[in-house]
């Protein structure tokens, strides 16, 4: 019996098809129902390739917002969803060493980047790994490299695609769905062109997944950040582990990945938790 | 120079039965917040009749706005507003004599009116095997600084519970509970006297107490509702689970414990869902 092949989805909303703007992704607003649509559309072309190279199953997380977004109705059969809120391992729940390799769809670039709807997480005006300026995909990729799973696919604006070859290399394969001219607009292309873009993308990265190295940054693992509020900062650091470095900044620090992702995302959270509404 | 620091709580006071009358917003609300600052007001008398130099009040329930500056004793300090590292407990250091507990209640799954432990998704708490109250808890904090708890009022649970375990505390009881939403209280006038009467004779002995110190390790087992609540509080290693609804936070420092509980209460109340808890 020949071993099966696996492929592990997290998508983000951000960075699928024709979405600019909070109207787009935000439960409740304007164009949410349809791009509901099209994250699953972007979703479905990925897992299609895949299955095209010969992946055996597939398991997508959905990992935007309250993580409750994609149409399991119009999913791809042959994929499994994680759905739902409460995920110790957030974006990247579901994954473990069982996996070929990682795809990122409809991912967005970094906090204080160029691209559309730009962050990471929220809540952090600076998300600093190991001293440099840090975006989702990284964070999530060093949860994959722990398991030993490379990221061999990323889709997105032309940023979110940049940024994350910047860090893992030029042989992830990259599907821009969109040129961002600034956070809340984008050239788009059209829903059937960007299918063959993410479907023939997914192929390739599907195919590449012995050639791509799990992505390991060198330890101790430092994630500083910068919170929006002081207040934020100060509650934060009710955790003894968090380090204050000055009124707005924190850092956390562990030997591995996970040490270092659960130090973090607590630490997020909490400071989270003391944002004021209207303020 | 003799400082005294008040924590001040609603559920626990005078004629106060329902939520009603503490959640701002509510219909009863205003007037509970006139008896706040009456028993406040009271201790505060008391405290500087016994010869206080300073008083320092910290408003200690819910958003902690209930005080009203402007009706409170001129000659004490308030402490206003949430987002308090120690909670109902900032502003406590080395620096006091004494603290004193007002409108406290009794613990989750208490007898008492309006019983709860910080919040209501923890269902059971112990310190180091003691049923801990939020005055247990508290008084330890009180207690990592040098500071006795000399006075408590609230009803007949909220001040035995701390009694029991640490008996150096006055206290004034001023409604006896029937139960969780029902009480049959005294007059507020003479509450006000009794807080009043007692507080300058617990200041006259205050060297004579000791503060409340449980031995160390301390250990706090906290029960929550549900799971999940649990399950996001753990995403911070700083508890051990033991079994799907209950953690443990352990250490040798009270402080250090304190901070840990404040931070797993808050990342869990993160999990909490408004239809379904």
């Amino acid at each position: 019996m020949s071993e099966m092949r696996r492929v592990y989805i997290s998508a983000d909303m951000e960075g699928v098809t024709g979405v600019v703007s909070q109207e787009d992704v935000t439960p409740g607003r304007l164009n949410y129902e349809r791009f509901r649509k099209l994250m699953t559309q972007d979703v479905n072309a990925a897992i299609e390739g895949a299955i095209d190279a010969g992946a055996d199953e597939v398991l997508v997380n959905d990992s935007h917002g309250e993580m409750r977004n994609i149409l399991i109705e119009e999913l791809h059969p042959k994929a499994s969803l994680i759905s739902g809120f409460n995920k110790p391992l957030y974006m990247m729940e579901g994954i473990d060493q069982n996996f070929d390799c990682v795809f990122f769809i409809g991912y967005h670039s970094m906090v204080g980047g160029r691209g559309v709807l730009s962050h990471t997480f929220s809540g952090a005006s600076r998300v600093l790994l190991n001293g440099r300026p840090t975006s989702e995909g990284e964070v999530n990729a060093m949860i994959a490299g722990y398991f030993g799973v490379p990221v061999t696919m990323v889709s997105g604006d032309q940023h979110t695609v940049s940024e994350i070859k910047e860090v893992l290399g030029e042989g992830v394969e990259g599907a821009v769905v969109k040129h961002a001219i600034d956070r809340y607009s984008a050239r788009c292309l059209h829903p059937s062109v960007t299918r063959e873009i993410i479907k023939k993308a997914a192929y390739r990265a599907f195919l590449k997944a012995k050639q791509i190295s799990p992505y390991k940054p060198k330890p101790p693992i430092t994630l500083e950040f910068e919170f929006l509020q002081p207040s934020m900062a100060s509650r934060a650091a009710y955790l003894p582990f968090v380090e204050q470095l000055d009124a707005r900044t924190v850092r956390v620090s562990a030997n591995d990945a996970i040490s270092a992702w659960r130090l973090f995302w607590s630490a997020l959270l909490l400071g989270r938790s003391a944002e004021k509404e209207g303020y | 120079m003799v400082s005294v620091f008040v924590s001040v709580d609603m559920e626990g006071l005078t004629g106060a039965v329902s939520p009603n009358q503490v959640l701002p917003g509510r219909h009863d609300y205003e007037r509970f917040r006139e008896v706040m600052v009456r028993e406040t007001n009271a201790v505060i008398r008391g405290a500087f009749e016994a010869g206080a130099k300073r008083v320092l009040v910290n408003d200690s329930h819910d958003g902690m706005l209930n005080l009203k500056i402007e009706k409170l004793d001129e000659r004490a300090e308030l402490i206003s507003g949430n987002h308090k590292p120690f909670s109902m407990m900032q502003g406590i250091d080395e620096g006091f004599e004494c603290a004193i507990f007002l409108g406290y209640h009794s613990m989750a799954s208490g007898e008492g009116v309006l019983s709860h432990t910080m919040t209501g998704f923890v269902s059971k708490a112990f310190l180091n095997g003691i049923p801990a109250s939020e005055a247990v808890i508290n008084a330890t904090l009180a207690g990592h600084f040098g500071v006795p708890v000399a006075l408590i009022a609230g009803d007949q649970h909220a001040v035995s519970e701390l009694k029991e375990v640490y008996p150096y505390a006055d206290g004034v009881v001023v409604k006896r509970a029937i139960e969780r939403y029902s009480a049959q209280s005294r007059p507020i006038e003479e509450v006000e006297k009794e807080l009043f009467a007692k507080t300058v004779g617990v200041l006259k002995r205050v060297h004579t107490l000791k503060p409340f110190k449980p031995t160390p390790p301390l250990r706090l087992v906290l029960e929550l509702a549900q799971p999940s609540l649990v399950s996001r509080a753990l995403y911070a290693p700083i508890a051990n689970k033991l079994d799907t609804k209950t953690l443990e936070i352990l250490g040798d420092d009270p402080l250090d414990v304190y901070m840990k509980f404040r931070a797993i209460l808050l990342l869990a109340s993160g999990a909490r869902d408004p239809d379904y808890g």
